[in-house]
């Protein structure tokens, strides 16, 4: 059955504000988020520590704001974390190669079952995301690891869904050069 | 020379790192965060009227036993307010006496020993979430050099750790007592306690981990053994339940009960079991992938004797149906055991894991210290004997 938290469309404090269903929200979107957070920051602690901090803004913004409605809690949460990436933890770490990733706990599924040049692509692009600039990163991240629909990310960022799709096109082409020019060597 | 890569390649990659599988003990660590200042905060968010109350006013300064007299003039005269204000308070804040006192009042008022189980069930999870939101108060404190206040904040978790224990052993008795008289009672019972052990578990647990008073770990540890004990109590219920049952006759109705509840069970089984495997895979810990693996023999067998008793329930054979479900149930209740065992060394495996980074980490920083001191003596070292040479020639 689908979780109390996910059913509602909009919310209000009415609904937020109560412990239970907050839980259950944060039972909803953690995992996402982590992710968000760790291909963000490349570190395990800061991004169990902006996904604590995450929540916990947005329980103080919804009980201070006990009359406003959310009408996308996805976009705010996101907006919430992205604030505080860039605000707080400006400082990335190298990005992990994948087997740095396993050795910290950090699984990813299937990973395991390819071949060496397969996963030494996986390390490039992982590589290549860190010297994107902040903007196309974020676009990328939110677009096919978040798998975030174009409208919501163009509400996110205040522009048309025609740019945000221009926008992220670009940010994937960067990302190519920069992955190919690292192949190449 | 290697192909280059075009765009469609990128984006697959970038699909695959959607498959990645966060830490259990991060996000379960973060919550217990988010959710301890959730329900702080709660309390604060109370509506003034309830906030600025008389009582609110006058309790801090009376005793104890005029708090109950207060509860019940709270009850009678302010439709409950002050109680309803008092469900957010942690051992130690001016309303909590009164909470403890309207749990006592409730059990009081509560007749089915049914009803009284899944009340204990109810308090147990509200004992487990002061621990947690104690340590987050006590770890706050000490950061801060409030160390009067982490004193006063871990007394009052020792406190709440008996309290937990008490709950779990008074659970423990009254399912014993429950199904000396009434079985189907006693069932339904269990399975309330069983939707809520795995939270005290994974909550001790984290406490356990964070905390670094050893005397507190001893307590807690010694709480979870009670869990495990009650956990055994109700698993026991449960199999006998099922024995009783299959002697009893295998008709239509009861077919279709016991393999509805073999799927239920194996439904949340899968759930725990998924959770648990993401534990052990990220801990790295090759013997307790070992003992998990073991382990999930009994599981996958329990997974064909659900769909044989499927089957045979589609094909009308209650008999069949009944036994293969009851068989399926056996294999659960051994599965959970070695299961859990596994985690348990997953989890020491993580702490062993954190606590070699944090020597390395010492180790790095020592270095990193030393080293500009090495460059100098090396530098004068080899001025001197550059010195020397020169006086030489």
């Amino acid at each position: 059955m689908e979780s109390t938290a996910t059913t509602l469309r909009t919310y209000t404090c009415r609904e937020l504000c109560q412990p239970e269903i907050f839980e259950d929200l944060y039972g909803t979107y953690s995992r996402k988020l982590y992710r968000y957070a760790y291909y963000h920051l490349n570190s395990k602690e800061d991004a169990e520590d902006v996904l604590a901090t995450t929540f916990v803004r947005l329980w103080e913004y919804v009980t201070a704001n006990q009359k406003a409605t959310v009408r996308s809690i996805t976009a705010l949460l996101y907006r919430i974390m992205h604030n505080l990436i860039v605000d707080q933890y400006r400082a990335r770490k190298p990005a992990s190669s994948v087997e740095e990733m396993l050795e910290v706990g950090i699984e990813i599924k299937d990973i395991k079952a390819l071949d060496a040049s397969k996963k030494a692509e996986f390390s490039l692009v992982l590589e290549g995301i860190e010297k994107l600039e902040e903007a196309d990163r974020n676009l990328l991240l939110l677009r096919f690891i978040e798998d975030l629909p174009v409208t919501d990310i163009a509400d996110m960022h205040g522009i048309t869904e025609n740019n945000a799709s221009v926008r992220i096109h670009r940010a994937l082409n960067k990302l190519k050069n920069i992955v190919n020019a690292q192949y190449a060597k | 020379m290697r192909n280059m890569l075009n765009e469609h390649d990128i984006e697959g990659i970038l699909k695959k790192m959607r498959n990645m599988e966060p830490p259990q003990n991060s996000l379960l660590r973060a919550k217990n965060r988010v959710m301890a200042f959730v329900r702080e905060g709660d309390t604060h968010r109370q509506p003034m009227l309830e906030r600025s109350s008389i009582f609110h006013l006058l309790i801090p300064k009376l005793r104890f036993k005029y708090m109950i007299v207060a509860l019940i003039l709270a009850l009678v005269l302010g439709g409950g307010g002050t109680v309803a204000a008092a469900q957010n308070d942690l051992p130690g804040d001016a309303l909590y006496g009164v909470k403890l006192a309207s749990e006592r009042v409730a059990e009081r008022l509560v007749r089915s020993e049914e009803t009284k189980v899944a009340l204990d069930a109810k308090f147990a999870d509200r004992r487990a979430d002061e621990i947690v939101a104690l340590e987050v108060k006590a770890d706050a404190a000490v950061k801060s050099g409030a160390l009067q206040d982490a004193e006063k904040f871990e007394k009052h978790m020792d406190r709440t750790a008996e309290q937990l224990k008490a709950r779990i052993t008074h659970s423990q008795e009254r399912l014993a007592a429950l199904k000396a008289k009434d079985t189907e009672s006693s069932l339904k019972a269990s399975a309330k306690l069983e939707s809520r052990i795995d939270l005290w578990e994974s909550k001790l647990a984290a406490v356990e981990s964070a905390t670094s008073r050893e005397e507190l770990k001893a307590k807690l540890a010694e709480v979870r053994g009670k869990v495990k004990e009650l956990r055994a109590a109700f698993e026991k219920v449960q199999d006998e339940a099922a024995d009783e049952n299959g002697a009893k006759g295998r008709d239509e109705q009861s077919a279709t009960g016991r393999v509805g509840a073999a799927e239920n069970k194996l439904a949340a089984l899968t759930d725990r079991r998924a959770r648990i495997l993401v534990e052990v895979n990220a801990s790295g810990d090759a013997e307790a992938k070992a003992k998990f693996d073991e382990s999930d023999k009994l599981y996958q067998e329990a997974v064909t004797l659900v769909a044989q008793a499927k089957a045979a329930l589609e094909a009308k054979d209650w008999k069949l149906a009944w036994d293969k479900a009851n068989s399926a149930f056996k294999a659960m209740v051994q599965f959970h055991g070695p299961m859990l065992r596994a985690r348990v060394n997953a989890e020491v495996k993580e702490e062993t894991r954190e606590k070699r980074e944090e020597i390395k980490e010492e180790v790095k920083e020592r270095l990193e210290s030393v080293i500009p001191e090495i460059r100098v003596r090396a530098r004068e070292d080899l001025k001197a004997r550059l010195d020397e040479q020169k006086e030489t020639e």
